[in-house]
């Protein structure tokens, strides 16, 4: 905030390293959060979380699904995926396992080349 | 305690992890009989122990925080400080001897101690570890430190929860951290099935907001298919109407919620008003949206005269979708939660008889239990390094002479 030249209000006469949050009011409370939400209302949601990555701050913004839909974040996980001769995009496997996140299934009986070939690896052949 | 063997009683567990998300899996493991050895140390304990109420007769310790206990009864507590290099090499002794590691530390930081999967693998070619946090282990976030508090709102779930013309609303407690948890210990398990049957290890990055996504997965494939954005709709819902709280005669809450017209149908007779279904302003689900307003005061009305379990009962009998709004102190009488034994209480070194949650399922033949209380902070140093990891006395000693155990 002052970097922007922000209006500080009661946040410039606090110590920080002495202020103790659980003995605040909450008259103290909603004069600190005054400046900072009007700080924060002049800044986009995208520019709060590359800001807060930054500075390692311990917060986030309220994304809407077309926000996730476009996340730097998840796209260089290859979060979301397709599934071949389908059109829709899909969340895709939770987890990233050895340094790759498995490829989404087909519907039984008809497995994807990929899955079938690292369950192969995985059984050593057995089914 | 159980006379049979459980489930997971070959299963080692280690667990370098604070506060939910790790800890979590580990418990549930821990609850079906897997060895779970909670690693902290007493400069660096986890979190929950020192920073989140509630405490014991409300004064903070160690050893008195029921946030703490929540997330870590049925294991073992060890303290290892892993900032001297004998700290380190009593860790690299423990891997050796378990089967799973759990943590969540931003990443890097394993790596950085001497502690990343490839050093410790080496030790234990077996070995599984899963790491989680955030953002997961790569991307151009990934260091992002962060709780699931308010990382359900990047998840998108705060943004779709409260009323269209007021601020977005954070959940209740780390939400997002028993998604991943729940969905963490399930990949856990997998990878140990597969590590026993080659005997080769496996790694496994299981990013937090990732697994958030799946609890919004029908919102998002909505969006990608037809461009829609899920918004704030208060207690509304696409389809189901009536779909709601309603005031009940006893200063509780009832919730519930019709899905065809036969089930509004149903709530009419309940309310022996049969003639509200058949009417022009509710007969179809179209006309109840319409007049939603008039509904809900309609519906108020017959609920603030009965008791909250009455209305319940009423409406559960007549196959409407209904249950009270139950507060904490509820759910210690609920009787269905009692017959199942959901909470069981285990007598605490310090905090005395306290109520642990046993998970939503178990199994017949090898049930679960909470096998123990909450672990006192380093409380099991002596038995652990002996007994699991096969320490001698000497090398007891000379790892205590070097403050390793602080």
């Amino acid at each position: 905030m002052r970097e922007r030249g922000a209006q500080l209000g009661m946040l410039a006469s606090i110590d920080w390293a002495r202020w103790d949050p659980t003995q605040a009011d909450q008259a103290e409370v909603d004069a600190i959060e005054a400046p900072v939400m009007k700080f924060f209302a002049g800044i986009t949601k995208r520019e709060f979380l590359t800001e807060g990555h930054r500075r390692e701050m311990l917060g986030y913004p309220v994304l809407t699904v077309a926000d996730i839909a476009t996340d730097p974040q998840l796209e260089a996980r290859g979060f979301f995926a397709k599934v071949a001769g389908l059109a829709e995009t899909f969340c895709g496997a939770f987890a990233i396992i050895d340094g790759e996140r498995p490829a989404l299934r087909h519907a039984p009986g008809t497995p994807f080349t990929a899955v079938a070939e690292r369950d192969s690896k995985w059984t050593g052949g057995q089914s | 305690m159980t006379a049979v063997p459980q489930a997971l009683a070959s299963l080692k567990v280690l667990e370098f992890s604070g506060y939910a998300a790790g800890p979590h899996i580990g418990k549930l493991l821990a609850n079906f009989g897997a060895q779970t050895i909670h690693v902290e140390s007493s400069d660096r304990p986890d979190g929950f122990r020192i920073q989140y109420p509630p405490f014991k007769d409300n004064r903070p310790g160690y050893n008195r925080s029921g946030c703490f206990a929540f997330f870590n009864d049925s294991k073992y507590s060890v303290t290892v400080d892993l900032k001297k290099p004998a700290g380190i090499e009593l860790a690299h002794r423990m891997a050796q001897w378990c089967d799973l590691i759990i943590e969540n530390m931003r990443p890097g930081v394993m790596e950085r101690l001497g502690l990343g999967y490839r050093t410790l693998a080496a030790l234990n070619p077996r070995l599984v570890m899963l790491s989680t946090c955030n953002m997961g282990q790569s991307g151009p976030r990934a260091d992002q430190p962060g709780f699931g508090s308010q990382l359900s709102a990047l998840a998108g779930m705060c943004g779709m929860t409260g009323f269209p013309d007021r601020p977005p609303m954070l959940l209740y407690g780390p939400y997002i951290d028993y998604i991943a948890s729940l969905l963490g210990s399930s990949a856990a398990l997998a990878a140990v099935i597969k590590s026993r049957r080659d005997g080769t290890g496996v790694y496994l990055d299981v990013a937090q907001y990732e697994c958030g996504l799946m609890f919004i997965s029908a919102a998002l494939q909505d969006y990608f298919a037809t461009g829609r954005l899920a918004e704030r709709c208060g207690n509304d819902d696409p389809v189901a109407v009536p779909h709601g709280a309603y005031p009940c005669s006893d200063d509780q809450w009832v919730t519930l919620s019709c899905w065809s017209d036969a089930e509004f149908a149903a709530l009419a007779g309940a309310m022996r008003n049969p003639k509200l279904a058949a009417g022009p302003a509710f007969g179809t689900e179209a006309a109840r949206r319409e007049h939603k307003t008039d509904l809900d005061a309609i519906i108020s009305a017959w609920t603030r005269t009965r008791s909250v379990d009455g209305v319940a009962e009423t409406l559960q009998a007549a196959g409407v979708a209904a249950y009270p709004v139950v507060t904490m102190a509820g759910l210690f009488t609920d009787s269905q939660l009692h017959a199942r034994r959901n909470f069981r209480v285990r007598r605490h070194p310090e905090m005395g008889d306290h109520c642990y949650c046993f998970p939503g399922f178990d199994l017949d033949e090898a049930p679960g239990d909470i096998v123990g209380p909450a672990p006192c902070l380093g409380a099991d140093n002596d038995y652990v390094f002996r007994e699991f990891v096969g320490l001698t006395e000497a090398e007891k000693k000379a790892y205590a002479d070097k403050g390793v155990f602080g």
